[in-house]
């Protein structure tokens, strides 16, 4: 309900109070001024009692008083009236009759004692319900709501008495007259005491502005129709225009049909509203339903009383059983500490700017295991602008954010790659220029050391770089060498299965490349009888070395060459160094001979 | 330490591909420098080490040695009051915060500077 119409409703409540004192009042100032007219209305007529008029303008102020939440002034002035009430009734009780009016009337304000007015019993119980409702009003708004309902059924079964002429009915037997001025004052203050607390009890259903609040009012206002259909219906009778039972019809059919209509409407509104529930249950199944199939969860933070309300989906993200007992804390408190300080500043500035919520962090479940969270979310705010809540989902990335980890190690490993590779070109130009005897021996050098590294890595990432076959590499890096036309082969290979780390891959391919070279150049594979024998093995002696023989026959006559080149370096110091071992080249006069003796370890292992 | 010049420095390189280790051990010697030795691992390197350093005065590490990270030697050199620098293609982010003062040659590079960053790691 919004607070004008609070304000409104509460401003209707202090109207009637005002209206029901002016009565009593005026009815009193007639005691003081000995002028009957101002508590009988008519002369004649039965007036309202001195003391029914302090107990009305005592109450009066008391709902006032509620209105604005004066508690200590409400129970003072309520139990003023109800202590008159119930002195009036004790009178009843004990003579039969208010004689406490008439004394205080003939003796105070020295009223003639057939003028002046009495409370009835009706009177007295009305005011002590309507006393005990405005003191029950705060702390049980249900009891004062019956009180002040069965004082507006006393003084209105009075009114519709006057209103029908029908004096059985403001005069009971038993009871004394209720007075005109009397019945109408308690109706309209019975009113106000309801509606003093426009929030709470039946005001809040009657002044509700959602649809229930309109069919109430709707309904309540159908009153009125056997009431005016009644008097009509009485003065045709007193006219002897119509008998008793035709009256008693006509009234019926004029009740039973205006209220089939309105069983009718309200039944529709009902029916609307019931089918729109239906739908809105099948949205949030839908909604739910979604929810569960894209694994995200729901969250809802009350940001005045700090609370959580967390879907199961949500909890278990965290770790938490779906039908555990959880609070905030259990799953603040799984966060990584490294990842409060950032989350705490991100929520703050989503609240301050009214902007979206995201942030990932990182928890610890209950189970050990680490995971990354992505949170979504929106606060809202109330009329004053002040947040009241933050809602939204969660979702388990913890798979992307390990596929992201995974990506960035590949990206550094591949720029370290990189890097090493353009600094082993950088090694294979320098080392090659210093060799070179003209530029365009430089140029046919470099490219053939070029063209051996490049064929490594297509080799390395055949096998996603972890590692090749030594067979391999011998068979690519004397690809070039070895005729294809079926004759007898000019390269013999035999050895066990060996196995070559990606960096011994390389140099070993570089390696066998000059060897290949040299031999091309100056050795067997210089002529056409020429031949290379590669073998390797376990060294007798220490099977954790494996010995591998380069043997060329059928050359040209061998030379000692005249500087050392390259390749020798390459052989005898990088690779030497490289796999831990040793590497000796001979310049035999049948063909050049070169030993390798390497350790078994990860970098070269025997393989099945 | 306190050297101006790097003529005889004895040097120690740790590099695990044998053709950036021939590089770098044919800058040394062209800039003077007496290569004592050319490791590839970190348990060789802290072999070698030991606990006196065997007369080694300055070294240049390669940071990833096939998998493996040479903090371990460098932690050993720091102890033993040895300069080095660190030579790695990843730059100065996949150094160790610890050798955050530490100077690093990024790969590739040339002759000019590893005598700049040895010069200025000596002094």
């Amino acid at each position: 309900m919004s607070r004008a119409r609070i304000k409104r409703v509460r401003g209707v409540a202090r109207t009637l109070s005002v209206a029901a004192f002016v009565i009593a009042g005026t009815a009193f100032l007639g005691y003081i001024l000995r002028n009957p007219l101002l508590f009988q209305l008519r002369p004649g007529l039965r007036g309202m009692s001195p003391l029914t008029a302090l107990g009305l303008a005592s109450t009066a102020f008391a709902v006032l008083a509620s209105s604005w939440r004066r508690e200590r002034f409400v129970q003072a002035t309520a139990a003023v009236a109800a202590i008159i009430s119930i002195l009036t009734l004790a009178c009843h009780a004990l003579v039969g009759t208010d004689i406490i009016s008439l004394a205080v009337g003939a003796a105070i304000f020295g009223v003639p004692v057939e003028e002046i007015g009495r409370t009835s019993v009706a009177t007295g119980a009305s005011l002590i319900f309507l006393a005990s409702a405005a003191i029950f009003r705060r702390k049980r708004p249900f009891a004062a709501d019956v009180l002040s309902g069965l004082s507006l059924v006393v003084s209105g079964v009075a009114l519709l008495g006057y209103l029908y002429g029908v004096a059985d009915l403001y005069a009971l037997p038993m009871f004394n007259s209720m007075g005109l001025n009397t019945a109408v004052a308690l109706t309209i203050l019975a009113i106000a005491e309801i509606l003093v607390e426009p929030q709470v009890g039946w005001a809040g259903i009657i002044v509700s502005d959602e649809t229930g609040g309109g069919a109430t009012r709707r309904q309540l206002s159908f009153i009125a129709v056997p009431v005016v259909a009644g008097w009509f219906l009485v003065q045709a009778t007193n006219a002897a225009q119509l008998g008793a039972g035709a009256a008693m019809a006509l009234l019926v059919i004029t009740t039973v049909v205006p209220l089939a209509m309105l069983i009718l409407r309200d039944g529709r509104v009902l029916t609307d509203l019931s089918r729109r529930r239906v739908e809105l249950q099948q949205t949030e199944q839908e909604l739910a339903f979604a929810l569960k199939a894209g694994r995200l969860g729901s969250w809802e933070v009350d940001l005045v009383h700090n609370t959580l309300i967390a879907s199961a989906i949500c909890r278990e993200v965290f770790g938490l059983a779906p039908d555990a007992p959880y609070e905030y804390g259990d799953l603040v408190h799984r966060i990584d500490p490294r990842d409060m300080p950032r989350r705490q500043a991100e929520i703050e500035r989503a609240i301050r700017e009214r902007s979206d919520l995201e942030i990932e962090y990182r928890i610890l479940r209950p189970d050990g295991e680490n995971a990354w969270i992505l949170i979504r979310g929106k606060a809202a705010y109330d009329d004053a602008g002040k947040p009241t809540r933050l809602a939204g989902v969660s979702l388990d990335v913890t798979g992307r954010k390990r596929a992201e980890e995974r990506q960035r190690l590949l990206l550094d490993e591949l720029n370290h790659r990189v890097k090493n590779t353009l600094a082993t070109v950088q090694s294979i130009s320098v080392q090659t220029r210093r060799t070179a005897e003209s530029p365009a021996a430089f140029v046919a050098a470099l490219e053939g050391r070029l063209a051996a590294l490049s064929g490594a890595h297509d080799l390395l990432t055949g096998s996603s770089w972890d590692g090749v076959r030594l067979s391999d590499v011998i068979a690519l890096t004397l690809a070039p060498y070895v005729t294809l036309d079926g004759a007898e082969p000019r390269v013999t290979t035999r050895g066990p299965s060996l196995r070559l780390d990606p960096n011994a891959a390389v140099t070993m391919s570089m390696a066998f490349h000059e060897l290949a070279t040299n031999a091309a150049k100056y050795g067997a594979l210089s002529s056409e009888e020429g031949s290379i024998i590669i073998e390797w093995g376990r060294t007798a002696s220490d099977p954790l070395f494996i010995e591998l023989t380069w043997r060329e026959a059928g050359g040209p006559l061998v030379a000692l060459p005249k500087k050392r080149g390259f390749g020798s370096k390459l052989l005898q110091q990088g690779l030497a160094r490289e796999m831990n071992g040793s590497v000796t080249l001979e310049f035999e006069p049948e063909g050049v001979r070169c030993i390798m003796r390497f350790p078994l370890s990860t970098k070269l292992e025997l393989v099945d | 330490m306190g050297r101006t010049s790097l003529h005889g420095l004895r040097m120690l390189i740790v590099e695990d591909e044998a053709m950036v280790a021939m590089l770098v051990e044919d800058m040394l010697s062209d800039l003077g420098c007496e290569v004592v030795d050319i490791v590839a691992s970190v348990e060789q390197g802290l072999l070698l080490l030991a606990t006196t350093g065997n007369g080694i005065e300055a070294a240049i590490l390669d940071v990833n040695l096939g998998g493996e990270k040479v903090f371990p030697i460098a932690d050993a050199l720091v102890k033993l009051g040895i300069p080095f620098v660190f030579a790695t293609g990843y730059g100065r982010a996949g150094i160790e915060p610890r050798f955050s003062d530490r100077l690093v040659l990024a790969k590739p590079f040339g002759q000019a500077a590893v005598a700049a960053l040895l010069t200025e790691a000596v002094a």
